[in-house]
């Protein structure tokens, strides 16, 4: 991470660099320097789910801080290359980078593009630019819309195009591809995406001061588990086929298939910018229910600052029903409260209030401040986006945030 | 008789300045120049933001457009154009970049360049203040034209 640091910080606050010649190589980067705060110690606190950690009782400087470097390079007048790596803390703790994006695009016609390589997952609006803290409002992206995102990456293939339609520009995107990386389950396990089939698309309309975005996505999941969760997963794949029914239910968290339908309204007219986006999971796994997410947001510049307020909020069905053990096999309590427990993860129910303010004093930085105030209800304190939830916490989390953005 | 030519002329001349001082004063607003084969007659306020904000990449004539940017008055042109300030415009930007979708403007860093990316570009698209036009690129429209209804204390 320092090495990474120290780089950035030569590079210094310039123009993007460009050859001389005809074929442009540009470096650029983007970075954020956070620290978090959680006043209660119900549960640990974390940002999305590939963090191994979370922040409770006191300050943490891993939720939000990032760097990352981006090379450009063209080719040819219709063929581009990109580069790019995000440092960040992971599932391991540790803040190795990581390949983020790393493709070569075709553009035909001025229009169209095609990308092969490794494509950041386009699932719905901004999501696929979440790292970059410079680009949006909020000290963070909501953590119930964006945060319970399994995957942020693919190695694939997207085209995407646009056409002019009355006043606006009409724009769909496909994509398909195998998803890339690890998150993590806890603190102690992980889980490996790497054999995850995504295909999905959307359309939006661009015109004046909207941009409306319908999405739709499916995804075949496979998950191959690391750490702790391997070793019980092991143990219960071992007597899986003694306990029918419920055995089977065990072992299913790591396949199946799901779909996710999104829509999504950015509002932007001169001092004013507001958001508006809502998702529908639904889940082809037995052990995890349908979702439903959403945020609103909204801001107002005045002079540097820009003030603003959200609300985001995830919802599940009823926890899935744990089947009853075959006849004559009686369950241990502490099985059954491990059952509990494996069902809980999946069934995040929870809303977060945000007011916070950016002020930008340069033209490449911002300074951020935000207070989330986070109610999870009882259903959904055992959610993976929570670590460490105690048996007594009372759902709620109250953070203070601050970060840094720039680019350069 | 001559003095009353005398204060005839004088009249004249006095009004004649009267009147040039508008015209000098439209000498510094921001216009929009493109090649003068580029096949654009005209443009309106969402046809320059498609192009600038990275929306649509071609002129209305279908030629693949390279947008300009003079970078000294980059922030008049953007709060003119959209009423954003430069802050807004590279957060926007920074999105779009980062996730490989897109190229911001090209970046001229003086009249004299961004004049001479026009008239040797089919494509291109930039603005100047009026008073810098050369015959070499065509002037299409002036961005005050199109500068939003200010109410108070909107503007930084």
């Amino acid at each position: 991470m320092t090495a990474w640091v120290i780089t950035a910080l030569t590079l210094g606050w310039n123009e993007p660099l460009s050859a001389l010649d005809d074929t442009p190589v540009t470096l650029r980067g983007f970075g954020t320097l956070g620290v978090a705060h959680n006043r209660d110690d119900g549960a640990g606190f974390i940002r999305d789910i590939t963090q191994r950690r979370g922040v409770r009782d006191g300050f943490s400087g891993h939720t939000d801080s990032r760097l990352g470097l981006q090379l450009d390079v063209n080719l040819s007048p219709k063929l581009d290359a990109t580069l790019q790596g995000v440092s960040r803390y992971r599932y391991d703790g540790k803040y190795t980078p990581e390949l983020s994006w790393g493709f070569v695009k075709y553009a035909p016609t001025p229009n169209w593009d095609l990308r092969v390589g490794r494509l950041g997952w386009d699932i719905f609006m901004l999501a696929d630019s979440r790292d970059v803290g410079y680009s949006y409002l909020m000290v963070r992206p909501p953590v119930e819309y964006f945060g319970t995102l399994q995957f942020s990456k693919l190695n694939g293939a997207d085209l995407a195009g646009s056409v002019p339609l009355g006043e606006g520009i009409l724009s769909g995107k496909l994509f398909a591809g195998r998803a890339a990386g690890k998150l993590a389950v806890d603190e102690n396990s992980y889980a490996d995406a790497n054999n995850t089939e995504l295909i999905g698309g959307h359309v939006a309309y661009e015109w004046g001061h909207w941009h409306l975005r319908a999405g739709f996505n499916h995804f075949d999941i496979d998950l191959a588990y690391g750490g702790d969760i391997r070793r019980e997963l092991r143990q219960l794949e071992a007597i899986a086929p003694l306990l029918g029914e419920l055995g089977d239910f065990l072992t299913s968290g790591s396949r199946g298939t799901g779909e996710m339908w999104s829509l999504g309204t950015l509002y932007n007219r001169g001092p004013l910018q507001g958001q508006l986006l809502f998702a529908f999971t639904r889940s082809g796994l037995d052990a995890v229910p349908n979702w439903t997410s959403g945020f609103a947001s909204l801001g107002y510049r005045l002079g540097p600052w820009t003030p603003f307020a959200a609300f985001s909020m995830i919802d599940s069905a009823s926890p899935p029903r744990i089947p009853d053990p075959p006849p004559g096999i009686p369950l241990p309590p502490e099985l059954l409260a491990a059952l509990e427990d494996v069902a809980g993860q999946s069934t995040p129910q929870q809303s977060t209030l945000s007011l916070g303010a950016r002020y930008d004093f340069l033209p490449n930085m911002a300074l951020k401040l935000q207070y989330d105030h986070v109610n999870v209800r009882r259903g959904g304190r055992k959610a993976t986006q929570w670590r460490g939830a105690q048996s007594d916490w009372d759902g709620r989390a109250r953070v203070l945030s601050a970060t840094l953005d720039f680019i350069f | 008789m001559a003095r009353r030519y005398l204060s005839l002329a004088t009249l004249a001349f006095a009004l004649l300045c009267a009147l040039a001082t508008p015209i000098a004063a439209d000498g510094d607003d921001l216009v929009l120049v493109v090649h003068p084969q580029s096949g654009v007659e005209t443009l309106s306020r969402n046809q320059v933001i498609n192009i600038y904000m990275g929306r649509h990449r071609q002129l209305p004539s279908g030629i693949a457009a390279l947008p300009v940017d003079l970078a000294p008055e980059r922030e008049d042109f953007y709060l003119l154009l959209t009423d954003k300030t430069l802050a807004e415009i590279n957060a926007y930007w920074a999105r779009l970049i980062f996730s490989g979708r897109a190229s911001p403007p090209r970046q001229a860093q003086s009249t004299e360049e961004l004049l001479d990316l026009v008239a040797n570009n089919r494509g291109a698209i930039g603005y100047v203040r009026r008073s810098d036009l050369n015959n070499q690129v065509k002037a299409v429209v002036a961005v005050d034209r199109w500068r939003p209804v200010q109410t108070a204390g909107s503007r930084p």
